[in-house]
């Protein structure tokens, strides 16, 4: 509390440009706490802001401790619950999202990918059949197709990790925490 | 404070916020949730609303919140989310209708309280926000800017138009009541 000065009774105390008065913040932590020292006292009758304060203060705290008293607040746990089924929701959007791309990616990769398969003619059926990458299809991969088909797989496995690790979270969010 | 959800953030996720258990924030729901509330109910005058916005309130937090917040910027920054809430639900103009609340019991100045609260519900939202924010929570001027983000400067005369306006609606109640 700042120290009330001599002059603290006259009705023109340190008039702000507001018309306001320095010791308004002193008279509404007088109402709240209920400790109304005397040239505090005097000084609020005088003055014409703090009077303004007092009646105003007084009126809101009369109404707050009515609202208090009419209901109280909902139960923290209800609050807590609703928290953690939405931070659940929101990891689980999350998730949603990469899983969407990946199935945007697939729309754009898998005609691509049909489309270059059809217009590659695959070589006849050899008789003597090599498993190896290289030989079968490795000659129909040009260098941009390797490029786009590599792209593809690691966005997809970008897709499922990251949509992966949102899922986890979710799952080691529980609804009831201890 | 609010954010929108841009493509960065619902790609990469928010910023990182660590878990906080259930009984830390029952200890701030218990010493935060009843002056939290009574600001809410004030402001929009629906008890229904104001749960559902202190729900609402405390869910943003949770999910938003800094770890490097102390008290008074825990109790400013929700107080802040709370005020954006309100002035959202009032843009809305989707809870305007039927404010009322439930009166616990017969008192015997019913008459008076009644009139005063009605007085009070004379003044705009803004206008009792700042009051409410600044005689009945004991918020400066700088927290008060920090809940309601106006500025500093604006709420000295903000507040001051608002402690006069009802000063002059509650004149008369207080006459009255003097005289009874």
């Amino acid at each position: 509390m700042k120290p009330l000065h001599s002059n603290l009774g006259s009705p023109a105390t340190a008039p702000g440009r507001w018309g306001g008065c320095e010791h308004t913040s002193d008279v509404s932590r007088a109402v709240r706490t209920g400790f109304w020292p005397s040239a505090l006292q005097e000084h609020a009758q005088t003055c014409r802001a703090c009077s303004e304060t007092r009646a105003v203060a007084e009126a809101l705290l009369q109404e707050s401790s009515r609202m208090r008293a009419a209901s109280p607040a909902p139960d923290a746990s209800r609050v807590w619950f609703e928290a953690r089924r939405r931070a659940r929701l929101h990891l689980r959007h999350r998730a949603l999202f990469w899983f969407r791309a990946l199935r945007v990616l697939t729309v754009i990769y898998v005609p691509a990918m049909l489309f270059w398969a059809l217009s590659h003619r695959v070589a006849p059926v050899r008789e003597v059949w090599k498993p190896s990458f290289r030989a079968d299809f490795g000659s129909l991969l040009t260098g941009p197709a390797e490029i786009f088909a590599l792209s593809g797989v690691l966005l997809a496995a970008l897709c499922i990790f990251m949509g992966s690790w949102y899922l986890l979270r979710e799952a080691r969010t529980p609804l009831h925490h201890t | 404070m609010e954010r929108t959800p841009g493509i960065v953030s619902l790609v990469f996720g928010d910023a990182p916020t660590s878990a906080l258990d259930e009984s830390t924030f029952r200890q701030l729901y218990a010493a935060t949730a009843q002056p939290l509330r009574a600001y809410l109910l004030h402001v929009c005058r629906r008890p229904d609303v104001a749960d559902d916005l202190l729900q609402e309130t405390y869910c943003r937090y949770l999910m938003h919140r800094r770890t490097d917040m102390d008290d008074s910027q825990t109790r400013s920054y929700l107080y802040r989310i709370a005020t954006n809430l309100l002035h959202d639900r009032v843009r809305s103009r989707v809870d305007l209708a039927v404010p009322e609340i439930p009166e616990l019991g017969a008192a015997p100045d019913l008459a008076t309280r009644l009139d005063v609260r009605s007085t009070l519900r004379r003044l705009k939202p803004r206008e009792r926000e700042l009051l409410w924010l600044a005689y009945v929570e004991g918020m400066n001027h700088e927290e008060i800017a920090a809940a309601t983000g106006l500025r500093p400067l604006s709420i000295k005369i903000l507040l001051f138009r608002a402690r006069r306006k009802a000063a002059q609606l509650l004149a008369p109640a207080q006459k009255q009541t003097r005289f009874a």
